[in-house]
């Protein structure tokens, strides 16, 4: 967390991000994606992983959808203790 | 032409002033597409562009997305993008009929703008009275059509025009020469285009008054198709949208953009199946693209019945849409099988549709033939201008194929084989690839402009270097546009701080599934774990205790749900739920002791099995989950204080009689623990939220929890990993 408050504070204070920085987090997000991730560390291009990275995080956007929807008819159609608890733990 | 350019400069200070907001979940690679050929418009033809000026007052949305086309520099790309994505879903819809008038050369313009009209027309066709208010401005359409042919003809014989504008027209012709074959199979296109005439009472007036039914009509089509669509939204996430425009990009000029419109509909439902390629070879065949017209055209003749045939033909068309990239590809082959494809095609042409087969076939012949005509005055032209003239031209005409039309598609690749080829090689993703064949266009066209037509090889080369590195970096700052859309509240402008905000929302994203996956997984029915899962988690829990092992199956189920989610999106969660029965056997489960518990974690393995070993704070994947296990860890916890010493009744009474929130202190600790090096250092915003909630039950019941661990054999929670986990949820 250190570096990367560092990294932002870099940034702000130069205006052009070195390919360095740019490459480093593309890594950290490569790390991130779960198709790349497991794709052996072959080079992968930074569009690539971009592209991925959109690609994934639409697809959590949908998972999440879906399993909003799905907890809202659980937690609907069951009034327990442990329908609280859930209802908690997602409301926070 | 001053009249014009004063409206290019208010169009282009609007389009800046709507950029800045921007909706989330667009994705805008496609839009690039549009902007080209906008390109090609803005500079080629100025008498279409006024006209459109005047639509853009009437129609909100349209004058962003006519921005981009009157600023022929790739600057403006980003501004386009912003424009439409700005709209949303629908404007991406809007923003895609845009790219096609826009696409269209001047002169051809009214044909376009026809074409253009049709689409809504037909959407307007969900609503039965709509249709017949459109049904006037369509005939003009078809009235246009004619027209256009021989505007074309008079583009073929004069060749002064520009290389790009010629190719264009061409393309243009040889569309609406199948057009009006498609409309019927006759020879001549003025007698062809006769029947829907006698429909239409309306003569093809102006262009421009035309244009002005054509704002109307999008408006109306606007308000319907909100109205319909409204309920998508969640549907048309990524993919959808990305189809969806390709759609548009790919069928322009054809009339069958109706159908493909109409079905905006099921091709969203039918993307989260993520079928994009599917279809592709059936779908890059201009006999598809003629029979879907064939069938608007009949559609609209019949009037009432538009809706029911629609659904099919929008599924080829919608098909053909997502492959559009790849169909530029195909199309050489295409080209070649085309009778072959359109054979295919007749099929189900004539099972969806009403339309008679023989009536198809003739009209794929003659279209072919068409093609290879259109294709053969291509070459002239550009042979006639000389080799290094073609060579631009035929890039040009690639991505004005790829994005215009089955059509030019077709007669586009087939000259430029070998760049399709090339650049087939070049990306494997498809997008890339029809981005850098634009951008490859653009750029083209521009050096082409600047030299007149000869360049040369030197220049060249500098140029196709300059071109590669500002193609990939175009690309990454698109992907970087991209992610920005799709990351709610992040106006950060420089890239490093987008690339962070983008890590913190996936982490965020993963985090916020896996405690979905584990809500809803609590109240899946108790069920079998699938073998496979088992074995996995296997090896991680045997060294644990008994109890260990439950909480342990719990997780790696929890997790086992989690996971494939993360990876394919579309996962339902197969199997599961220890979770559940522990929270059923808690109460019993102090009294009952460690052979309670192994009786709880059913379906652990023998293995499972190896009391007094407990290191239950080991969680197989702990950093994955850093509150996903909340629920389960809790019922766990206290099953491992149950079992661990049963002299610590006292402490887990206390838990349990305290209530399910109680037992929340226990769990948190756990969590923290476990996940917090990893992923809670980094949680994002949720997640925080549900760790203080957390932290806030735990330092209530702080006490308790310390007085269960040292009496715990299990050493379930040491003191100082819980601080520490304290200290992370509030940082």
């Amino acid at each position: 967390m250190s570096s990367r408050r560092s990294r932002s504070r870099q940034t702000s204070s130069s205006r052009n991000i070195t390919d360095d920085q740019i490459n480093d987090l593309v890594s950290k997000l490569q790390q991130l994606l779960p198709e790349i991730r497991n794709r052996s560390s072959d080079k992968v291009s930074a569009s690539k992983v971009l592209q991925e990275t959109c690609n994934y995080i639409r697809s959590l956007h949908r998972e999440v959808d879906d399993l909003s929807e799905r907890l809202s008819e659980l937690l609907a159609t069951t009034d327990t203790a442990q329908a609280a608890i859930i209802r908690n733990l997602l409301m926070q | 032409m001053p009249l014009y350019e004063l409206y290019r400069m208010a169009r282009e200070k609007l389009g800046k002033e709507t950029n800045s907001t921007r909706a989330p979940d667009q994705c805008s690679s496609p839009e690039n597409d549009f902007f080209e050929l906008i390109w090609e418009n803005g500079q080629i033809s100025s008498q279409g562009q006024s006209s459109r000026v005047r639509r853009s007052p009437s129609c909100k949305s349209l004058p962003s997305h006519c921005l981009p086309s009157h600023s022929p520099k790739g600057r403006d790309r980003d501004e386009g993008y912003g424009a439409n994505t700005r709209m949303g879903k629908f404007g991406d819809f809007d923003s895609g009929l845009d790219g096609i008038q826009t696409s269209v050369p001047s002169r051809e313009v009214d044909f376009v703008q026809d074409e253009d009209v049709l689409p809504w027309l037909d959407y307007t066709t969900l609503d039965g009275s709509l249709q017949h208010e459109y049904g006037s401005d369509l005939l003009p359409a078809s009235n246009s059509f004619t027209q256009l042919d021989k505007k074309s003809n008079d583009n073929m014989v004069f060749r002064d025009s520009q290389k790009t504008s010629e190719e264009q027209r061409n393309v243009f012709k040889g569309s609406s020469d199948e057009q009006a074959e498609t409309a019927s199979p006759k020879a001549s296109t003025s007698q062809l285009y006769s029947p829907s005439l006698h429909q239409g009472q309306t003569s093809f007036v102006s262009s421009r008054s035309r244009a002005t039914d054509i704002t109307e009509n999008n408006n109306a089509s606007n308000a319907n198709q909100d109205a319909s669509y409204g309920e998508i939204t969640h549907i048309l996430s990524s993919s959808s949208d990305f189809t969806s425009l390709k759609v548009q990009k790919q069928d322009p000029p054809m009339p069958s953009i109706d159908s493909s419109s109409t079905i905006m509909n099921f091709s969203h439902f039918a993307r989260p199946a993520a079928i994009v390629r599917a279809n592709l070879q059936n779908i890059g065949l201009k006999s598809g693209l003629s029979s879907a017209r064939s069938d608007c055209m009949e559609i609209k003749n019949k009037g009432a019945a538009a809706t029911s045939s629609n659904p099919p033909e929008s599924i080829l068309v919608d098909s053909s849409g997502g492959c559009s990239k790849e169909m530029a590809m195909n199309i050489q082959q295409v080209v070649e099988k085309s009778k072959a494809d359109m054979n295919s095609f007749q099929p189900k042409s004539v099972e969806q549709d009403a339309v008679p087969s023989k009536r198809l076939e003739s009209v794929c012949k003659e279209s072919a033939t068409k093609i290879d005509q259109t294709h053969n005055q291509v070459m002239g032209d550009s042979g006639a201008k000389g080799q290094t003239t073609a060579e631009k031209s035929m890039e040009p005409a690639v991505a004005s194929s790829s994005v215009c039309s089955g059509n030019g598609a077709d007669r586009g690749s087939d000259e430029p084989n070998q760049n399709v080829k090339r650049k087939r090689k070049d990306t494997e993703d498809s997008e890339c690839h029809s981005e850098d064949v634009e951008e490859e266009s653009i750029a083209v066209k521009k050096a082409a402009g600047g030299r007149g037509g000869t360049g040369s090889k030197r220049s060249r080369a500098a140029e196709v270097h300059n071109l590669s590195e500002r193609r990939r970096r175009d690309r990454i700052n698109e992907k970087m546009r991209a992610l920005q859309e799709l990351i709610p509240n992040c106006n950060k402008v420089d890239k490093a701080s987008m690339l962070d905000e983008a890590i913190e929302y996936l982490k965020t994203l993963q985090l916020q599934v896996q405690i979905m996956s584990m809500g809803a997984g609590l109240y899946m029915p108790p069920m079998m774990l699938p073998a496979g899962m088992q074995h996995m988690h296997a090896p991680h829990m045997s060294p644990f205790s008994p109890m260990g092992v439950g909480m342990h199956m719990g997780f790696g189920m929890g997790y086992g749900m989690g996971m494939p989610d993360m990876n394919g999106g579309t996962s339902r969660f197969p199997m599961i739920q220890v979770p559940h029965m522990q929270g059923t056997h808690i109460p019993a489960a102090h009294m009952s002791g460690s052979t309670a518990l192994n009786g709880m974690a059913r379906p652990n393995p023998p293995g499972f099995r190896l009391p007094g070993q407990g290191h239950p704070m080991q969680m197989p994947r702990a950093p994955v989950f850093p509150f996903s296990g909340g629920p389960h860890m809790n019922k766990s916890a206290l099953e491992l204080h149950a079992c661990g010493s049963s002299g610590v009744v006292e402490t887990v009474d206390s838990a349990s009689a305290s209530g399910l929130k109680d037992q929340m202190p226990n769990v948190d600790p756990h969590v923290k623990q476990s996940g917090g090096c990893d992923s809670t250092s980094q949680m994002p915003t949720q997640s925080e939220a549900a760790a203080i909630g957390f932290e806030q039950s735990a330092l209530t019941h702080n006490g308790g929890g310390h007085a269960t661990n040292p009496s715990d054999k299990a050493a379930v929670i040491p003191g100082p990993s819980k601080e520490d986990s304290l200290v992370i949820g509030y940082d």
